[in-house]
């Protein structure tokens, strides 16, 4: 057996790298957060922080936080590119008493947030921010209970990726301006229509791209709103989307010059209660523009129309839908609008099947 | 203390405790059970944040990197990482699984070589579950399959900063993976693509080079073509279905054939089903026949939404356009040659430019 002597210089060599390990995971590419944890650990997985808020300032630009157990982690400001990522089959919660419970904001920083539970106990007022940026993405996050919104993102120019995440009972479960965003698999759902406040499921500002589909909006004032007054153009296209038991489904609307709201619909249902009210509505005033077309949906069982096109800067195009059930017509034009239709659309009954002129076109 | 000599970013990995003697003692035993292991090389063996390589890589005595324990196991066994951690980088020889169950965070992070390589030999192998980042050694891929035949890759994400995050010489199977934030996404020498996301890479979302199937696949944000597809002295055919090829910065999908100068006799034959492509900087599709006479690119589109691109909607050479609709591109709805069921919505102020004749349905 070594005696003592000759163990020693390997004793202090391993305290020594151990010393140098525990410096240098102060501030590495990947940092870990636990319910046992302290934020005067270094971070590592045999000793880990206990807040994201002390493991993203301390983690290197671009490097991982990784949440090992279930437990509550606190809000967090992110100044710095950066992943959080709870696998799943943990909770890792965020309760927002006040305030935002993620704030993302700082130039041309990426920022990932997977698995993450936000909830505002009803009085934290936004989900997540996103104020700057060049990216920001949101895997299996759930967002609730917000006074303001799910989600803001408003980091002019920036990408946003949102997949699999659900915005639930916020006044707006989700709101974009000036970024070009991809949303699949997103529920935004029970942000309801009780008075006072109108609540929406989500809302498309000026100057967004929007890709949505396989998603669920349902059981909102509004589902979605398309709403543009800047000048600029805002598109929005949805596939294989349900937005239904809204009070009203989809509504498209700019106003003042230079203004366009472009929308594509397809492979999607808008329907609901019968006493709600209607599937799509149209409305702009030129020289605005709202030009929309809707293609193989189902646009059904609303209280007044299934599509609504009024006022002169609207231009909507119906191909190859089903319309049943509306209560005033499956079809209604009015005030300069402009409904084409390819004369393929379905609508049950047939009497007051339209409302106004719809301008028949061929297909090419 | 030693330690692996590291080329990645998961850390220093601790190979030998010093001599105290229980240590010692366990240390022995855990060279016993290796030698029996190495005897009878386990089906299954695991790794996890606190073992360490000289272990027999059981459930109670894991290994400590991927690299040691896929030779330790079994052909056609399985390496199941125990907690999360980092697990270095890992060069695939045989036929064997690398499995993270759900609640682990089992990332590769590598820097000077590649980050999961699996390589000709391999006949079979399932990688599930990895998150894997090559940072900073250029043009390094952070999957790589060489032989792709009886591969899967399932539930992982890649990026490489300067590099592919996959790239299969062969057909391989990918199922609800990501591929982001590299300079190309994927590059595809065939297989089947589903429940895919490729987005916020500096170049091309995915380089098709053999046959490949999409299904429910978003390809979005990517810095060139979401989908760039060649043939120089090929022949192959690729279909999108149930898919969004949104928001790229050049075209949604790019079709390209170069004959070599009138050497070869490419052919691309696309066929682009029930999805989305839209708003994309350039064309919805386009195609290039980079001055090749011996060139063929056809193109059927059916059931798809054209929307909001830069240029056209879609720029073929030949094929067919059947029920799609088609709205607010930059010039016109549909540019080049073809046959159209007459039933295309459009929403363009020019719907058609070039030659689209007219067909009945059967």
């Amino acid at each position: 057996m070594p005696d003592v002597a000759s163990r020693l210089p390997c004793l202090i060599a391993f305290l020594a790298l151990a010393a140098v390990n525990a410096v240098a995971s102060a501030a590495g590419p990947r940092m870990y957060v636990a319910s046992s944890g302290a934020d005067g650990n270094p971070c590592t997985t045999s000793a880990p922080c206990r807040t994201l808020q002390y493991a993203v300032s301390s983690v290197d630009p671009g490097g991982d936080v990784i949440i090992v157990d279930s437990a509550g982690y606190g809000p967090v400001a992110i100044a710095k590119s950066v992943s959080i990522i709870a696998p799943r089959g943990l909770y890792a919660g965020i309760s927002v008493a006040s305030g935002i419970g993620i704030d993302v904001g700082a130039p041309g920083i990426k920022v990932l947030l997977e698995g993450l539970t936000i909830n505002g106990v009803g009085t934290g007022t936004t989900g997540i921010r996103f104020a700057a940026g060049s990216q920001l993405e949101i895997v299996r996050c759930a967002v609730s209970g917000m006074t303001a919104a799910g989600l803001v993102a408003t980091a002019a120019g920036a990408k946003v990726h949102v997949a699999d995440t659900t915005f639930d009972s916020d006044v707006v479960g989700a709101s974009f301006a000036g970024v070009t965003a991809t949303l699949e698999r997103v529920t935004a759902g029970h942000n309801n229509y009780i008075a006072p406040t109108l609540k929406v499921g989500i809302r498309i500002g000026a100057q967004a791209r929007v890709a949505l589909r396989n998603s669920s909006i349902a059981h909102n004032y509004e589902g979605i709103v398309v709403d543009n007054a800047t000048g600029s153009t805002t598109t929005l296209t949805v596939d294989s989307t349900l937005i239904v038991d809204n009070y009203q489904d989809v509504h498209v609307t700019a106003s003042g010059a230079g203004s366009m709201a472009l929308v594509d619909i397809i492979r999607s249902a808008m329907s609901g209660y019968i006493a709600y009210g209607y599937g799509v509505v149209v409305d702009a005033t030129a020289p605005a523009v709202a030009a929309v077309t809707l293609s193989a949906n189902d646009i059904s069982r609303h209280l007044y129309a299934g599509v609504s096109a009024k006022n002169s800067g609207a231009l909507v195009l119906a191909t190859g839908n089903n319309l049943s059930r509306n209560q005033t017509a499956g079809l209604e034009q009015s005030a300069g609008a402009v409904l084409q239709s390819l004369g393929n659309n379905t609508i049950e009954p047939a009497a007051g099947a339209t409302v106004g002129t719809i301008t028949i076109v061929s297909g090419y | 203390m030693n330690t692996v000599k590291s080329t990645n970013r998961d850390g220093p990995l601790p190979l030998r405790a010093c001599a105290h003697p229980l240590v010692a003692a366990m240390i022995a035993c855990s060279f016993l059970l290796a030698e029996a292991a190495a005897a009878a090389a386990p089906q299954r063996v695991f790794v996890a944040s606190y073992g360490i390589d000289t272990n027999p890589c059981s459930r109670v005595l894991p290994c400590r990197t991927f690299a040691t324990a896929v030779t330790v196991v079994a052909t056609d066994g399985e390496v199941i990482p125990l907690d999360s951690a980092g697990y270095g980088p890992v060069d695939i020889s045989r036929s064997l699984s690398i499995i993270a169950p759900p609640n682990v965070i089992a990332q590769v992070n590598a820097t000077d070589q590649v980050g999961v390589r699996i390589g000709y030999g391999v006949s079979h192998a399932t990688i599930r579950g990895l998150r894997v980042a090559n940072r900073g050694f250029v043009n390094a891929w952070a999957i790589s399959v060489e032989r792709a035949e009886g591969v899967e890759i399932v539930d992982c994400t890649a990026s490489s900063e300067s590099g592919v995050a996959f790239g299969s010489g062969g057909p391989v199977t990918v199922r609800d993976s990501v591929f982001s934030n590299s300079d190309t996404g994927a590059s595809l020498g065939g297989g089947i693509f589903e429940r895919v996301r490729v987005h916020s890479n500096v170049n091309d979302g995915v380089r098709v080079l053999g046959s490949v199937t999409f299904d429910d696949v978003t390809i979005s944000g990517n810095g060139r073509d979401g989908i760039s597809a060649g043939a120089g002295q090929d022949k192959f055919y690729f279909e999108v279905r149930r898919s969004s090829i949104v928001n790229n910065a050049r075209n949604g999908l790019f079709l390209e054939v170069n004959d070599g100068g009138g050497v070869f006799s490419p052919v691309i034959w696309a066929v682009i089903v029930d999805s989305t492509i839209a708003s994309n900087g350039g064309g919805g599709v386009e195609n290039d026949f980079h001055f090749s006479a011996n060139g063929t690119i056809v193109a059927t589109i059916s059931n798809t939404l054209i929307a909001g691109n830069g240029g056209p909607g879609a720029a073929i050479a030949s094929g067919m356009v059947n029920a799609n609709t088609v709205a607010h591109n930059g010039t016109a709805g549909f540019v080049g040659y073809g046959q159209t069921r007459g039933n295309n919505a459009m929403l363009q102020a020019t719907p058609l430019s070039g030659s689209f004749t007219p067909v009945p349905g059967h």
